[in-house]
Formats: C-alpha cells, structure tokens, sequence
C-alpha cells in the first residue's frame, strides 16, 4: 500500500516538474522572440531609411541636367514663341519618359507654368502659379531643393525636384524646372510588410507615406489649433482635418493602440528632410504568434505523448511493485524453510560440528558432536569449547589458535585433544571459518572436528616400521657396500692376475716360439746341410746311402716346416722384428692361404705403438678371424687398421650369417671375452656389432701414446 | 778366390755353411761372427769380398748390422742369409741395403751360387722374394700412386695377371681359391679403374711392376 502511495506521489511530482520546466521553457523562448523581433525591426526601419533617402534623391541630378538645356532657356526667353515653347515641352516630355516620373513642368520667374509634360491632360499645370511652394521659392533664389507634398493640382503625392534655370549672362534664374515624381510607387514597393506598420511622417506628425492608407494625412499625435493652422496655410497635406491615428506612444520603444494592443516602435529620421522621420510599427501579438504557433504544432502532440508515457509508466511500475512485493514474501517463507532444513542438516550430519562467538562459548553443537563426547546439549551450550580440550589443547587454543582464527578467518587440521564425559581422550582435527555479520566482523565459528585417534595410532605404528626399516635397510646397504668393496678388489686382483697371465703367456710364447724357430729350426738347417753333404759325397760311391740322405733331407725339410709353423702360431717373428702391419698383412694371408676366405687388409700409414698394444690389437685380430672361421660362414673379410687423431682404430669384418648377442655359442662367447679382456688391459675399448644375416663388426680402439713407445 | 764374411749366431750353422762355402773351392770363409757387432768388426779387420748375414742376432740385430755395414762399406755385397720365409723380411732387408737372399734351407742348394752373383754385382733373390720385393718397391717409390690404394695381396694378384698367369695358377701360387682370385681381379679393375687384362697389364709395365 505505502509503495502505491509513493508512486503516486512521484508521478505527481513528475508532471509539476514537466509542466514548470515547458513554462520557464516558454517564456525564455518569448524573450527570445521578442528580442528578434526588435532587432529585426531596427534592421527594416535602417532599409527603409535607406531606401526612402535613395528614391527621395533619384531625381536631383536629372533636374540639374533639365534645367541646363538650351531648350528650356529659349523657352523661357521667348514665352511667347510657340516654337521655342514647342521645343522645351518636348524636352519635358522626353525627360518624364525617360525617367518614367509623373511630370515635368517648368516656370518662369513668378512661378507661372510656362510648359509641361502634362499640357495635354486634364489636370494640366500650364498656367497654373506654384509661387507658394517652399521649391519653387528655393530655386527661384538659386538653390535647388526637394520636397514632398500633395499635389494641389492632381490630388496626387509626390516628390518635388526643383532647379533653377539661367541664362547664360545672367546670374540670377530665369525660371525653375521641376520634376515630380509619383510616391505610390515607392509606398508599394517598399511598405509591403504584413505584419508591420510603416509610417513616414513630417515634422508636425503627418502620416505621407503608409502602408495604412487609411491613416494618410492623419497625425501621430494628437494636433493643436496652431499646429493644424500651419499645416493648412503650407497647402502641402490638402484641407485636413490630420486626425490622430489612435495609436499612443508609451516610452521610446513601445505603443499602445486604443483596443489595449501593443506595438513594438522603432524611429529613424530621414535625413534629406529635416523633421521628417520613418516610423516602424510591429504588433505584439504578431510577434508572439511567430513563436507560439510553431511551439503549438509541435509541443501538443508532444505533452499528449509524454502524458501517455507517465500513465503507461505509472501503471508498470505499479504492476512491477506488487510482483516484487508477492516475490519477497515468497522468498522470506522460502528462507525460514532452508533455515529450518540447515539447522536440521547442521545438527544431523554425522560429523562433529560446532560453532563458537567470539567470546569462544558454545553457541551450537551437532547431535554427533555431542553423542562422540557424551554430553547433551544443554550440559555444553553456552560453555567454553576449551573446558573440553586436554590442558596443552586449551593452553594451545587460547593462546595461539582462537585469536589467530578471528583474525584471519579460518583455520584447518588443528590438532586438539577433546576429553569425553568419562574421561577418555579423543585426538582430532579442527578445521573452521568463521561467519562474519554484513559489517565483515566476525561473529561465530563454524568449525569441524575430525576424529583423528585411530588414524594416529596408525601412524605411528607406521612411523615406527619405518624407522625400523630403515635401520634394516642402512645395515643392508653398509653390508652390500662391504661385499662389493670386497667384489672389487677381487675383481681388480685377478684383472691384475688375468694381465699378467697374459703377459707372461705372451713371454712365454714369444721364448718357445724363439727357442723353436731359432734354435731348433737352426739347427735342422744345420742337420740339412749335413744330409745334402752327405748326399752329395755319397753319390758316387755309395748310391742307396744318398738316396737315404736325400729322403733324410726331405724329412728334415717337414720338419723345419711343422717347426715354423708351429713357432709362428705361437707368437710370429715378424710382430717382434717388423711390427704390427707386416705381422697383420701376414696374419691376413695366411687365414687366406688356410680358410679359402677372402680376406682385404688395408692400413694407413704404419703407426709406432707399444709392444702391448701391438700385441694385443693382433691377438684381438688372430681370435677375430678364428671366430670367423669357425662360425660365421663368411665369404669375404676385411681388416683395417688405421690411426684418428691419436686414437688406434682396428676393425675386422665379415660378411657372414652373424649372430644375436643374446645368444652365443660357449666358444664363441669366451673369445669375445678374451677379445675384451685384452682391450681393456691396455686400455682400449672393444665393440661388437652383429645381427642375423648382416654379418658381424669387431671394432677395437685404443689411444696411442707416441711418446712412450717401446 | 771370394772372401767371405759369415755371420750367424749359431756355430752349428756356421760350421755347415763354411763346408758348403769352401768345398766349392772358389771361395773361402775368411771370418766368422757370432752377432751384428762383431761381424762390423770382423768386416774392419779382414775387408771380405761378401758379407753373409742372418738377419735374427742377438745385440744387434741383422737389419741394423747392414745399415751399418753398408754406411761404412757401400762397395761391399751382403746376401742374407736367414730363416724367415716372409716376403716382409725380404723387402725389409734389401731396404736396408742387402743384395741377395735367400733362406738356410736352400743354403746347400744356393749358397755359392748366391755369393757368386751378390758377388759380381748382381741381386740374387729367390722367386717369391722377387716378387715381394718388386711389389713393395713399385708400392712405396712413387709419391701418391693409384697403387696406395692395393693391398699387398692385390698387388700380387695384379703382377700375377699382369705377368699373363691364369686364375687357377695364381690360386695355386698364393694357396687361395680360384673364386677368390677372382674377387682380387675385379677389385682390382674397380679400384684402378680398368676394364680389362690388356689394360691391367699396361698398367703394370707403367708402374714398373713387371718389365715390359
């Protein structure tokens, strides 16, 4: 009801403010107009003003040209030459026809019309005395002058030009000539105004010139005697009577006619006639309607508008208002229900919930809360929460915890101890926020407590086997350490033992192979000579003991040979005396000459290396090819031997069937390993590259030392 | 009559090699040593027509007992006389300066022809020593040579199909298979870039690995 009244009240207050504002709208915009309208009225009297001293002085140079002509002068000379008066009316003519003026006429020296243009009319001036008018006087004494009058004649107005006219010895005139020209003319070209008053009036007030015919020869003011007497004897306005137009002056600018209408005026004197003024006259009403009107048309159907606008907005505003008000109302029933839900969920959850204020009592507890601890609620509400921690959970909660949390706002997994009604102890987790009223300060807690007793228990039993394992594993870890340690010098011992085995091996090797080649194959040598001897002389004497020489000669050839050959597997002469590429390019050959199996050396220039080294990149080549012999099935092998950047590098290839890594034969496993124990003895590396069907690579490299070469 | 400077560390050997020496009759031992020192001593002492040397001595070795005796004696002819049968001691040794060799199993056989050719000026070499020789000469006297490329048995094999032997006798010479010398062949002609026996063998004249 109240909002109801309240938007009437304002819709109300919406229309006075509508209406207020297109009233003070209005009158700035009347002020407006009128003030156009005055200075559009000082601009028409300023045109008009110009305009009449222009029409008023059209004439004063044609005059002045007329009377210089021969032909008036003749005709005033000889007034009674009908030719010379023939001749100056034709002048006339011409001039009235050219200048498109009323009439021309001329006079002699006492005002008697002697010729003019009109001779043939009715009204003809000829004969006629104009004496009295003020031109006539003026020329006739010499100077030329204008002037505006009523015709006496015609009845017609208009504005006179006279000049004199001279003979050409005399100085004073002969006669005047006078130009009249027609004011209707003017009147109708420039008074064509319609809501404009134009009045040219002279010195007494008389109207000459309007656009209200109705007030010429009436005056602006009311006449006296004196005044209306002048006037008359002038003869320049007709007989009169000059009555008062009706219209009153009210200060400089403003008039009143006799109905009460008012009337913008605006003045300006016309100069060539001393006295004589262009009035300006606009009506009030007028001027008011060139504002209102236009204002009318449009702001009408406007106010209408705006109108239909206030109602249909009143009348939806107010719709809008009963919907809102029926909505809150919903919404108020709705919340008290979510309010009842909440308190029912706050206290049934099965958890333990609790709320605290700030003074950290109890405000509410959940039923679970209470069935954990064995209490009920009226033994705990309004009770400190920390009357239920252990001591160094209170001391912990009041001291750091609970003012901490109304600063920040929340806290989480705080380990608290609570004490039960019997007097166990419970471990927990409290986590909380707090609920803070609108201003942002914080009223209550809402807080969570998890019961932690078990999982703890848990964990340090957990914590516990853990320590335990890693003592177990430490123990381990220092025993393995031991074992390998021990592994390890094992390990290098018998690689100690293993290199020296080999050493000595080669050593040995190298002396049997010398004692066999040298001394027994010496020695055979020696025995052959002898059985060739031996032959030789027995060839005469005793033919069947040469024969058994030279089938002794024979056998001692075999056995030089099985004695070679069996010295040079050992170890060949030629690695000790020549050094690796010979001992190589002989190696290579011979498992040629032996096997049927293709096989290429190539070398680069022969490097000088160690004894070891030489030894061992040959025995790495002799197990190679005796792999490849016994295994590979090859058709084709390929040594080489070269040295890169001080790096020793020997490859031995074969195009045979290869074989899995994973997979080798015992005999051929243990070559590779002697391969591998032999390079790295000296410090080299060996690698094997082979797969099914693609044949197998041993590569061995070693850096070389040039330096300590032996 | 020659004189002749024998040096061999065994006096087994000496002793037969004497025999053979003198019995041809137009020769004879005038010295004997024990190893390479003692033989440059003997070599200053008695001036020998021929040098005969093995070259396995103990001290000093035979290789380095030629240099040494031809730097002081470059008149005098060295045939060596030695157990090894590798062509690489053959090229070694006459890089060293030796004139002949020849093994001390064909002693009986060659000895005194040998003597008689180092002797006269001549090199005396056996067939295999030949070859080896004239393979590692036409290989390392000339600069940078499509030869480097050759293997030593390559390089045999080529002087073989140069000299106009078949595949089946080069087989039988280097105990190899046919099929094998076959593969030499056409990696020769691969390496060399040649396309025929005609042109290999006048790649051979051309590089002094057989004569003309």
């Amino acid at each position: 009801m109240k909002l109801r009244l309240i938007l009437l009240v304002l819709s109300l207050v919406a229309v006075l403010s509508a209406a207020t504002g297109g009233f003070l709208y209005y009158d700035a915009l009347r002020t407006d107009a009128v003030e156009e309208a005055e200075r559009q009225s000082l601009e028409r009297v300023r045109t008009l003003k110009k305009s009449f001293s222009a029409f008023l002085s059209e004439n004063i140079k044609p005059v002045r040209s007329l009377a210089g002509l021969e032909q008036l002068r003749h005709g005033l000379a000889e007034p009674d030459d009908a030719a010379a008066l023939e001749g100056a009316n034709r002048i006339l003519d011409h001039f009235n026809r050219t200048l498109d003026t009323e009439v021309c006429y001329l006079m002699d020296r006492r005002g008697q019309t002697i010729a003019s243009s009109n001779r043939m009319d009715d009204d003809s001036f000829v004969g006629e005395n104009f004496a009295f008018r003020p031109y006539f006087q003026s020329a006739v004494q010499g100077r030329p002058a204008t002037y505006l009058a009523l015709g006496t004649t015609s009845g017609r107005r208009g504005a006179y030009y006279s000049h004199p006219v001279r003979a050409d010895d005399r100085p004073e005139p002969i006669g005047v000539v006078v130009i009249k020209a027609s004011i209707e003319l003017i009147e109708r070209e420039l008074v064509s105004g319609q809501d404009e008053i134009v009045l040219v009036t002279d010195p007494h007030g008389v109207v000459f010139i309007s656009n209200q015919t109705q007030w010429l020869y009436h005056s602006i003011q009311e006449l006296s005697d004196d005044g209306r007497d002048q006037i008359a004897r002038s003869l320049q306005f007709g007989e009169g009577p000059w009555n008062w137009i009706g219209i009153r002056m009210e200060g400089e600018r403003h008039a009143v006619d006799l109905q009460g209408n008012g009337y913008l005026v605006q003045r300006a004197a016309l100069d060539p006639y001393p006295g004589w003024n262009v009035i300006h006259l606009r009506s009030l009403a007028a001027i008011a309607r060139t504002f209102s009107d236009p204002l009318i048309r449009i702001a009408g159907p406007s106010i209408l508008a705006l109108c239909i606008l206030i109602g249909g907005s009143v009348f939806f505003l107010y719709r809008k208002a009963s919907g809102d008000i029926f909505r809150r109302q919903a919404a108020e029933a709705a919340l008290r229900e979510s309010e009842e839900r909440y308190r029912s969920l706050y206290h049934h959850t099965p958890a333990m919930l609790h709320s605290i204020d700030t003074n950290g009592r109890l405000v509410s507890v959940s039923d679970y809360w209470l069935e954990n601890l064995g209490y009920t609620r009226d033994e705990v509400i309004g009770r400190k929460l920390t009357d239920f921690f252990t001591d160094s959970s209170r001391r912990y909660a009041e001291e750091t915890v609970i003012p901490g949390f109304f600063q920040t706002g929340f806290c989480k997994d705080i380990p608290y101890r609570f004490v039960k009604k019997n007097g166990d102890i419970i471990d927990i987790l409290l986590s909380a926020v707090s609920d803070r009223a609108t201003a942002g300060r914080p009223v209550r807690s809402l807080a969570v407590s998890i019961d932690v007793t078990e999982r703890k228990r848990a964990e340090e039993a957990l914590q516990q086997a853990q320590q335990e394992l890693q003592r177990h594993s430490q123990d381990l870890e220092r025993q393995v350490r031991k074992r390998t340690e021990e592994v390890t010098s094992i390990l290098k011992q018998l690689r100690r033992l293993s290199g020296s085995i080999m050493d000595s091996q080669e050593k040995e090797r190298k002396a049997v192979a010398r004692e066999l080649h040298d001394e027994l194959g010496q020695l055979l040598t020696a025995l052959r000579m002898d059985s060739v001897w031996l032959r030789d002389r027995l060839k005469e004497t005793d033919a069947k003991a040469s024969e058994r020489a030279l089938t002794m000669c024979t056998l001692i050839d075999k056995t030089i040979d099985g004695v070679r050959s069996m010295a040079i597997r050992l170890r060949p002469g030629v690695l000790d005396t020549l050094g690796l590429v010979d001992a190589l390019e002989w190696a290579t050959s011979d498992f040629e000459k032996r096997t049927s199996i293709t096989c290429f050396f190539n070398h680069g220039p022969a490097p000088i290396i160690k004894d070891t080294l030489a030894t061992a990149a040959y025995r790495i080549t002799q197990e190679a090819l005796t792999n490849i012999a016994r295994h590979a099935g090859a058709n084709r092998v390929d040594v080489s031997l070269g040295v890169e950047s001080g790096v020793l590098n020997l490859v031995v290839s074969d195009d045979g069937r290869g074989f899995d890594p994973q997979h080798l034969a015992e005999s051929f496993g243990l070559g590779l390993a002697g391969m591998r124990e032999r390079a790295s003895l000296v410090g080299g590396s060996l690698e094997v590259q082979s797969g099914q069907r693609m044949g197998t690579q041993v590569r061995f490299r070693v850096a070389i030392d040039p330096e300590g070469s032996d | 009559m020659i004189k002749v400077l024998l040096a061999d560390d065994h006096s087994i050997v000496r002793a037969g090699l004497r025999r053979i020496i003198e019995e041809s009759g137009e020769m004879g031992v005038i010295a004997e040593a024990a190893d390479g020192r003692e033989a440059l001593r003997k070599a200053h002492e008695h001036l020998p027509d021929v040098a005969v040397i093995d070259i396995s001595m103990p001290s000093c070795d035979g290789l380095e007992a030629i240099r040494l005796l031809r730097n002081d004696y470059p008149q005098l002819p060295i045939l060596v006389l030695t157990m090894h049968e590798e062509g690489q001691y053959v090229v070694r040794a006459i890089e060293a300066g030796a004139m002949g060799y020849i093994t001390k199993q064909s002693a009986p056989e060659q000895l005194v022809k040998a003597i008689c050719k180092v002797h006269g000026g001549h090199r005396y070499l056996t067939d295999e020593a030949a070859e080896a020789l004239a393979l590692r000469v036409a290989k390392g006297s000339q600069g940078r040579s499509p030869l480097d490329t050759l293997s030593m048995r390559e390089l045999q094999v080529l002087r073989r199909l140069a000299l106009g032997n078949t595949n089946r006798e080069i087989a039988r010479a280097y105990h190899i298979s046919i099929k094998t010398v076959d593969t030499y062949r056409s990696r020769i002609l691969k390496k060399l870039e040649l396309r025929n026996n005609a042109e290999l063998s006048r790649f051979a004249i051309q590089h002094g690995l057989i004569e003309p």
